[in-house]
């Protein structure tokens, strides 16, 4: 590190004009998106209670319809694009849609006192949505701009703190933290385009901010492509034979997920859980050849297993069901396996003592076992939840389509994206429904997820 | 007395797992080689199987030799083999390296590591085929976000505007490739990352008075010691190569067509898609005869991966 002083300031100068720019950039598309959801929401919300009473559907819906904007709220903190350099031209543009901004006030409030309409209400939700979002671009663009200049007061002073001798460590990791943060960038942008493009109206996702093309979060949000996804745009009083296509909507498609998974991630746990005692704690012959035979078969790659147990499942006469959709993933090895580890860890004389108090096999296991391992428990459970969350290609062989009601998330998805393939806004809020929970559910316990994958592979 | 109630106990806490083993983990291997055998040639009903002896491996993995030399029984599947070849050979060092540059920069004493950890493994947990058809969006010619960054920057008359990276034969593989490779480096940087913290300063305290340089310590002293984790990774890597299935599907369905030696292929169709399309097609016994080769090359790989890194070692 033998550099000169006057190469380190200016070193330290391109480092901080870059971090100025990425960092009002990154903040400036996150509070953009909060201000986004923050008026779709409040717009919603509004109109809700028209909305809410036509469509009477299955009893999950307003559940799982409402989350989604909402949970979008907290997901920003991680996301970000790459820098915006105009900062001020995105508002300009975007203020200025169809109508002035001056008649929008009148026609943001005026038609929510009589229009249960959906295309009305759509209409209305959107230009208020807009309205809301013009008038919290200057603070968000403010948010942005402080956060760059705290960010840059920061890095100032501990610059000029900094002794001469060690600038050039102090260097290294301000240049590490930026190259980290575009990295954070580049790998979510994805996620963070696809939560932007699905507030985008239809027709709008080719607009992009010609002064900008890194700003893409909308200017004029719309809920139009979840209600659309929902299936909560269309009239009530439709006649019988449509209600299984009202039906046919992704609402549905998130609960038999959401029940699929939770069914097998819970049973799975239990199995193994039980299997995982034997092979840790107690005795059985042949019990050491038992395991090594389960230990071979994780090698025998799982597209091998995708004709006979068709067949099996096809031949029990389950395709279509529900129970089909994890019946034959319930033996997990992997979760046996990581169960017997963590379950050896535990003293013997635990059981031993309880043995002498009296305690039957059963409640060795459920009072002693049980409650010991409850971290890896729940690691087995999140990470078995999440393999039947996106188990695409073992729930679309087994799906019948003749019984759109038993589709799946994934399933839904591929459908729905053959139907609608140019519809962005639609797919990429469709998408939401997998993602948005999953991501959630991650940020909460994101310790489990991560130690729970990665302990297979260091436990060589 | 003790020992046989110990061995029921043990067997009832053991049987829902053992029962569902057997019939859904093991059953299935000689099933699937039983149905190898059949064929379903008048219909596509599960009812309707034929014996049709070593046909399907015939039709598969056979060739004639004529005139015009040899020629393949199944020149599809011989495709998607060099396909998945082509897969891993890119998937797998391209993750290597970024999972590794994500760890190294990820092991110094940062302030917030837990979130740069947090951010990189996200991807991880995400739905494949949702990260797919992201990807394939972003991809798309025209209203995809490549396309319209491009756009401005190139104006719209280029190839990610007018065809995408999708679209072409020779750039769908690796635009597929850069997709996963991003939504799998997490991972392989949490490995890293610990493998990485369980080096002591010592031995490059110890270098650095040799006078070994940066890039000479990397290179003899971290890599090698960090050998399980890539071996791990080329193994996993293998078996992910081969059972590739749903990012195909969701970005470019095995496409875009390729005219090779007068037979159209799919540039993208990797070996399990193409068993997915045989399935699909109702040629379950081919299917299941596709499904053992994959097995018996599967095995064949980690033997010889096993033989070949435990060599390296001594």
């Amino acid at each position: 590190m033998e550099q000169s002083s006057a190469f380190r300031v200016a070193a330290f100068v391109a480092l901080t004009a870059g971090m100025v720019l990425l960092s009002f950039g990154i903040s400036g598309q996150i509070f953009k998106f909060g201000s986004m959801v923050l008026s779709s929401m409040t717009a919603s919300s509004e109109i809700s209670s028209p909305t809410e009473s036509v469509p009477a559907g299955s009893s999950g819906m307003p559940a799982a319809g409402n989350p989604t904007p909402s949970v979008g709220g907290e997901t920003p903190v991680a996301v970000g694009s790459t820098p915006s350099v105009g900062g001020e031209t995105p508002v300009a543009v975007g203020s200025t849609p169809s109508v002035g901004g001056g008649t929008l006030a009148a026609v943001g409030s005026k038609p929510l006192a009589d229009g249960p309409t959906p295309a009305g209400s759509a209409m209305v939700l959107k230009s208020a949505a807009t309205l809301r979002m013009a008038g919290l671009a200057p603070l968000a663009n403010g948010l942005a701009a402080l956060v760059s200049l705290i960010l840059m007061a920061f890095v100032l002073r501990r610059w000029i703190a900094t002794q001469a001798d060690l600038r050039g460590r102090f260097l290294k990791t301000f240049f590490l933290y930026e190259a980290l943060s575009m990295a954070v960038v580049v790998v979510l942008f994805p996620f963070f385009w696809m939560l932007c493009t699905s507030f985008k109206p239809s027709g709008q996702e080719l607009i992009i901010n010609e002064a900008n093309p890194f700003d893409i979060v909308p200017n004029e949000p719309t809920t139009a492509n979840f209600l659309k996804v929902l299936k909560w745009d269309k009239p009530a009083g439709a006649p019988v034979e449509d209600e299984i296509e009202r039906k046919k909507n992704f609402s549905t498609y998130f609960l038999n997920s959401l029940l699929v998974a939770s069914t097998a991630a819970f049973l799975v746990t239990l199995f193994s859980s039980m299997a995982g005692y034997v092979f840790a704690k107690k005795e059985l012959p042949y019990k050491g050849y038992l395991f090594a035979l389960l230990m071979g078969t994780m090698m025998i790659p799982g597209m091998m297993y995708m004709v006979p147990q068709f067949f099996m499942i096809s031949k029990m006469g389950l395709c279509g069901s529900k129970l089909a959709m994890f019946l034959p993933h319930l033996a997990s090895v992997f979760g046996v396996f990581m169960l017997k580890q963590f379950m050896e860890t535990i003293p013997g004389s635990l059981l031993e003592a309880a043995r002498i108090d009296g305690a039957s096999e059963w409640q060795l296991f459920s009072i002693i076992i049980v409650p010991l391992s409850m971290p890896i428990l729940l690691t087995l459970f999140l990470l078995t939840f999440l393999f039947h969350w996106s188990n695409f290609l073992w729930q679309l062989i087994v799906t019948d389509f003749a019984n759109p009601l038993s589709i799946t998330l994934p399933v839904g998805l591929a459908l729905f994206r053959g139907q609608y393939t140019s519809d962005l806004g639609l797919i990429m809020s469709a998408s939401c429904f997998s993602i948005v929970p999953i991501a959630v559910l991650f940020m909460i316990a994101q310790r489990y997820f991560i130690e729970g994958m990665t302990q297979g592979a260091v436990k060589e | 007395m003790q020992n046989t109630r110990e061995t029921t106990n043990s067997l009832l806490f053991l049987a829902p797992f053992l029962i569902l083993f057997a019939i859904f983990l093991i059953f299935p291997i000689g099933y699937s080689f039983y149905l190898s055998f059949f064929g379903s040639p008048r219909d596509f009903s599960l009812a309707n199987l034929e014996y049709v002896g070593f046909a399907n491996y015939s039709n598969l993995l056979g060739f004639s030799v004529g005139p015009t030399g040899i020629s393949l029984n199944d020149p599809a599947f011989w495709w998607s083999l060099g396909v998945t070849l082509l897969y891993g050979g890119l998937s797998i060092p391209l993750g290597i390296t970024a999972s590794l540059a994500l760890a190294l920069l990820l092991h110094n004493k940062l302030a917030g590591k837990d979130f740069f950890r947090s951010a990189f493994f996200l991807p991880n947990v995400l739905d494949m085929l949702v990260v797919g058809v992201i990807w394939g969006l972003i991809y798309a010619p025209k209203y995809g976000a490549l396309a319209q960054v491009m756009n401005f920057f190139l104006g719209p008359d280029q190839f990610f505007n007018t065809t995408g990276l999708l679209a072409n034969p020779y750039t769908a593989m690796p635009a597929v490739v850069l997709a996963m490779v991003l939504k799998g480096a997490g991972f392989g940087m949490i490995l890293f990352l610990a493998a990485l913290q369980n080096i002591p300063d010592a031995v490059y305290e110890a270098a650095d008075i040799d006078g070994a340089t940066h890039w000479e310590q990397f290179w003899h002293i971290t890599l090698p010691l960090l050998r399980p984790i890539l071996f791990f990774m080329v193994v996993t890597g293998i078996i992910g190569s081969l059972n590739a299935f749903t990012e195909i599907y969701a970005m470019t369905a095995g496409g875009p067509q390729v005219v090779v030696a007068g037979e159209t292929l799919g540039s993208t169709s990797v070996v399990g898609y193409y068993l997915y399309k045989q399935f699909e097609a109702g040629r379950y016994g081919y299917a299941a005869a596709i499904s053992y080769v994959l097995l018996a090359l599967t095995l064949m790989l980690t033997f010889l991966q096993q033989r070949l890194f435990a060599g390296k070692k001594n």
